[in-house]
């Protein structure tokens, strides 16, 4: 099967995931109980002022009607009007959402840059002290808990040693907006200072997020290429002579990779979720807040929003990782 | 020739290895030297367990890390002492002048680099060639080898091509550096029988090209015998025999080998007329063997108290012959022992299992696959039918559907004149109890966390319906003394058990009611040789007690023609052939059957028969060929009628059908019998067009 042809199948796909998350998380947020009109009316509002409120937020209607009204914006590209910041969801989420993403992405990023080639030489080394050191790294990373870590770099970093920010995402004015990630927008429009800082105040958020999925990532590179060093084409590879670098780059790195990318790919995921614990402790301005904010004040359509938009995310990143799949096994690409 | 020392190309030399396990030492190789002349082929045979590809991973330098050389040389081109070899020295050694080709390409090759990439790796790293110029020297070597279409295949990856193509793409990763030394692991185990063939012509040629001297591993003594001009016999880390390929094999002088050679089907044996010959007890454990004594001691008929006391040192029998047994001289003299045949089955028995129109197709999105189109026929009681063929040609699928484990697409499956439900959960339960199903790696169907007497418990309760304790267990030892397990062996779990004892526990559990057919799937094929005619022994006197039909599924045709009353041949689900066992292995017989028969490996002269050879690899059931669906590869190919029309059933005298255009008449005058030696080509240019 061909690569266009997956990313065919998994966008029709799509549509059904988006079409299921948002009943799911429709029907959730309306069964919990609470009142959001009379939350924002306010304790002592008039029973008038919060049925006038309710009217105004289309809460009087049936569920269902309310379900087909917010399904027909949504296919508009329109998730409603947050009842916390009085502003579309949508601008909202384009203005905390690259923030989320950026900080994520770094920190996969410095996972597998670290994590894979740690893993090989864990591998190759097996049980000599380099293995023992990664694995003691990685037995740390997986079991410290991301808060403790991230006060932990910001009292080191920034408060002894003082040479990265400790809060936010950038000193000074934001370069312009082109994707609201603020290093590809300095990056492209070749603001370097901007670039300098969005990178320093990135940093030790990345670590921190980075660092248990650093330790996921050594030992899964590391237990699966002991597996493929044992495998016979391993074996022939060796009886053609061929070097030990050859032998662990080309031909065992390759196979090692294919199990890990799915598991990288889950990750990410994982990454989404788990930032809003590290962009509380860093102050990052991403979707953490934001979602914390929206649950507590049952801001209907910015949970909406944010479930929609998040488990779209994961999706493309599952085709991303399908794709990999398919470009490092030969086998997958034909099957399909 | 004494001359000849000059000219060797490896020379082994009292090498001893060990295994550490668990603060133990287990000596698996004991005092073994042997040497190979330039250009020569050497075969080392032994059975599963006796040190063989331990002695080749030491000779490639490439042993387990637990493993530890305690003695010897290995001493390649008369300079090099391998075990003395700096890693930088094996490196450019492996796989320039000496190379390996290993059982099992599948695995050999690398599933996510293409063919083509890792043959010219080779040229790169050794030859120094640039990714362009290494990439033609591929090609080339890819023609070398006989691989139709290289610069299409060189794009490939491993899992696109056929078992016979992955090992050609091994050869030519051997071969392209021209080595001294290449050493065959086992290379065409687990090929279907014309792959093997077509792998082993393809080595005789290339030894012939090449000059290359050749250490031949492998448990076939058949193969060993047609390729090899001298061989070695390990038993339990020894080399126990050494000589001359056809000499040995015609007249060994150690019991061990004489016993192998009894114990292998021959042609002209049959269950009603010979009881094959296994030998008594088993293998010691790994590392186990007495170093102090005789190894074989324990299991030999002449065994007295010298061969307990010491090691039998190598005696030399006659020129370039030696072997390690005090009684040599009397090993011509041992005889079989001959404990009677099992009954023939009376002719003319009703009929018990009636294939009528079978069909199972698999159908995915815009494809469907027929694996078994159109097959009828029926199992007599107390009958064996064989059923062969080639991977692919759907004889799996036929038993699934019998015994309901698939359901087929169309079709009646009757037994005892009752039609069965094709689903096994709608068959009445006394009719499931019927047909039982003893199964190929008796290793994966056997509960590793139960004890044998809960597995043959629990198919008692289920198959004979006995409920009370007393009852069932003495049903348990019945049934366990009628396979010949021991009582002991009843309380321990499958991994305690060899693989061997094994197959008996599922052979017990097949019979744990009173089946009147049993599916055997290639019940021997994961067994050593010795084992294996113990097991057919077993069938063949269990068949006669208990008056059962046997559908025997097997690749070995040897084995087939020992055991079947009829045999039948499928090829790409349809059967072919189909008759008594005697005249489908006489022509005149089917063009496939010919072509199978033709690539069985034979020990001794007089069983070969013309090498047939097939061309391409068998078509996909998706999209089977016009006419015949044995057209595109058949050497006896007619013309347009083949192609274009369905060929009719043919009969001869001995009421044996098959399938094919050509009058048995005619074709009793092509076809020569066993003992001819004649090599019939596939047509070149001729049979291109047709595909």
């Amino acid at each position: 099967m061909s690569f266009a042809n997956v990313v065919r199948r998994r966008l029709i796909l799509l549509v059904f995931v988006v079409f299921g998350v948002s009943l799911v998380t429709f029907a959730i947020s309306h069964m919990i109980p609470g009142d959001p009109a009379r939350m924002m009316a306010g304790e002592r509002a008039s029973n008038e002022v919060v049925a006038h409120m309710r009217a105004v937020l289309g809460l009087d209607k049936p569920l269902a009607v309310q379900y087909l009204a917010y399904l027909r914006h949504l296919a508009q590209g329109d998730l409603g009007i947050s009842i916390l910041t009085q502003r579309p969801v949508l601008d909202d989420l384009v203005l905390f959402f690259p923030a989320t993403i950026e900080l994520a992405v770094a920190a996969l990023l410095f996972a597998i840059l670290l994590g894979v080639p740690l893993g090989v030489l864990s591998a190759i080394a097996k049980d000599r002290a380099v293995d023992q050191v990664t694995r003691t790294l990685s037995v740390t990373g997986i079991s410290t808990p991301a808060f403790w870590l991230g006060l932990l770099l910001i009292y080191l970093f920034y408060g002894r040693l003082g040479i990265f920010p400790g809060s936010g995402r950038i000193d000074g004015p934001p370069p312009l907006h082109l994707t609201g990630f603020y290093t590809l927008d300095a990056a492209l429009t070749g603001n370097w200072p901007a670039l300098a800082s969005a990178l320093a105040h990135l940093f030790l958020p990345a670590l921190t997020l980075g660092f248990v999925h650093l330790g996921i990532v050594t030992r899964q590179i590391r237990s699966a290429m002991l597996e493929v060093l044992q495998e016979d084409y391993v074996r022939t590879a060796k009886a053609s002579g061929l070097s030990r670098a050859q032998i662990v780059l080309d031909h065992a790195l390759r196979n090692a990779l294919i199990p890990s990318v799915t598991m990288i790919g889950l990750a990410f995921g994982d990454l989404l979720y788990g930032a809003v614990l590290t962009e509380t402790v860093f102050a990052w301005p991403g979707m953490g807040n934001y979602v914390v904010q929206s649950i507590a004040a049952l801001d209907f359509p910015a949970i909406m929003g944010f479930t929609v938009v998040a488990s779209t995310a994961y999706v493309l990143v599952n085709l991303a990782v399908d794709l990999t799949y398919m470009f490092l096994d030969p086998q997958i690409r034909a099957v399909g | 020739m004494s001359g000849a020392a000059t000219d060797l190309a490896l020379e082994v030399d009292g090498l001893i290895i060990s295994y550490r396990r668990r603060g133990q030492t287990l000596r698996v190789v004991s005092d073994v030297s042997l040497e190979i002349r330039r250009g020569e082929a050497y075969g080392l045979v032994g059975e599963s367990g006796c040190g063989k590809t331990t002695v080749a991973m030491a000779i490639m330098r490439y042993l387990p890390e637990n493993a530890v050389v305690e003695a010897g040389r290995i001493v390649f081109a008369q300079s090099e002492d391998l075990l003395r070899a700096s890693p930088a020295k094996l490196r450019a050694l492996r796989g320039d002048r000496m190379a390996m080709v290993y059982q099992d390409p599948g695995s050999a090759l690398n599933p996510s680099l293409t063919v083509g990439r890792q043959v010219a790796e080779v040229y790169e790293y050794h030859r120094g060639l640039s990714r362009r110029d290494a990439r033609e020297a591929a090609q080339k070597m890819l023609r070398q080898v006989q691989i139709s279409d290289p610069d299409r295949v060189v794009r490939r990856y491993p899992h696109e091509l056929s078992g016979g193509q992955q090992q050609r793409i091994m050869f030519a990763m051997a071969l392209a550096t021209d080595p001294d030394l290449l050493v065959l692991d086992e290379p065409t185990t687990g090929l279907d029988a014309t792959v093997e063939a077509e792998v082993l012509d393809l080595v005789a040629q290339l030894r012939a090209e090449f000059k290359t001297a050749i250490l031949f591993i492998s448990h076939n003594l058949g193969i060993v015998a047609r390729l090899c001009e001298r061989v070695g016999v390990l038993y339990a880390g020894r080399l126990i025999e050494e000589g001359p390929a056809q000499e040995l094999f015609a007249d060994p002088r150690h019991p061990y080998t004489l016993a192998l050679l009894r114990c292998v089907p021959r042609l002209g044996m049959r269950k009603d007329s010979h009881r094959l010959d296994p030998i008594p007890g088993s293998l010691p454990p790994l590392g186990t063997a007495a170093i102090n004594a005789c190894v074989y001691a324990p299991r030999c008929p002449l065994a007295r108290e010298r061969c307990r006391a010491e090691p039998p040192p190598p005696y030399a029998v006659a020129a370039q012959r030696s072997t390690r047994c005090f009684f040599h001289e009397e090993v011509p003299a041992i005889a079989p022992s001959d404990r009677g045949a099992a009954q023939a089955v009376e002719a003319n028995q009703p009929v018990l299992l009636e294939i009528e129109h079978l069909v199972k197709t698999y159908r995915s999105t815009g494809t469907a696959a027929t694996v078994v189109a159109d097959v009828s026929f029926a199992v007599r009681r107390g009958e064996v039918l064989g059923l062969v063929g080639e991977s692919g040609s759907g004889k799996s699928s036929l038993a699934k559907c019998i015994v309901g484990l698939i359901e087929p697409t169309a079709g009646r499956i009757a037994l005892d004149g009752a039609t069965l439900s094709h689903a096994a959960a709608g068959r009445d339960p006394a009719l499931r109890r019927e047909l039982q199903m003893v199964f190929q790696n008796p290793d994966t169907a056997l509960n590793p966390s139960h004890t044998v007497r809960h597995i043959l418990g629990g198919a008692v309760r289920l198959l004979s319906g006995l409920r009370e304790k007393a009852k069932v267990e003495r049903r348990i030892a019945h049934l366990a003394a009628s396979v010949r397990l021991r009582p002991q062996h009843l309380d321990l779990r499958p991994g305690a058990l060899s693989g061997g004892l094994k197959q008996r526990v599922a052979i017990a559990r097949a019979f744990a009611g009173a089946p009147r057919l049993v599916l055997c799937d290639e019940p021997t094929s994961a067994l050593d040789v010795s084992v294996q005619a113990a097991i057919l022994n077993l069938l063949a006197e269990l068949q006669a007690s208990q008056s059962v039909a046997y559908l025997f599924i097997s690749h070995d045709l040897g084995v087939v023609r020992y055991l079947a009353d009829r045999i039948a041949v499928m090829y790409l689900g349809e059967i072919v052939d189909i008759g008594p066992a005697a005249s489908v292995f006489n022509p005149p017989h089917h063009p496939y059957t010919e072509a199978l028969l033709s690539a069985m490996p034979a020990i001794s002269e007089g069983e070969r028969r013309a090498r047939i050879k097939l061309h391409g690899t068998i078509p996909s059931p998706s999209n089977p060929p016009s006419g015949c669906r044995f057209h595109t590869r058949c050497p006896r190919y007619l013309g347009d009628i083949c192609r274009d029309q369905v060929p009719p059933w043919q009969r001869d005298a001995a009421g044996h059908l098959y399938h094919c255009h050509i009058a048995p008449s005619d074709l009793a005058r092509l076809q020569p019998a066993a003992g001819k030696q004649r090599t019939v080509e596939p047509r070149g240019a001729e049979s291109k067009e047709r595909s």
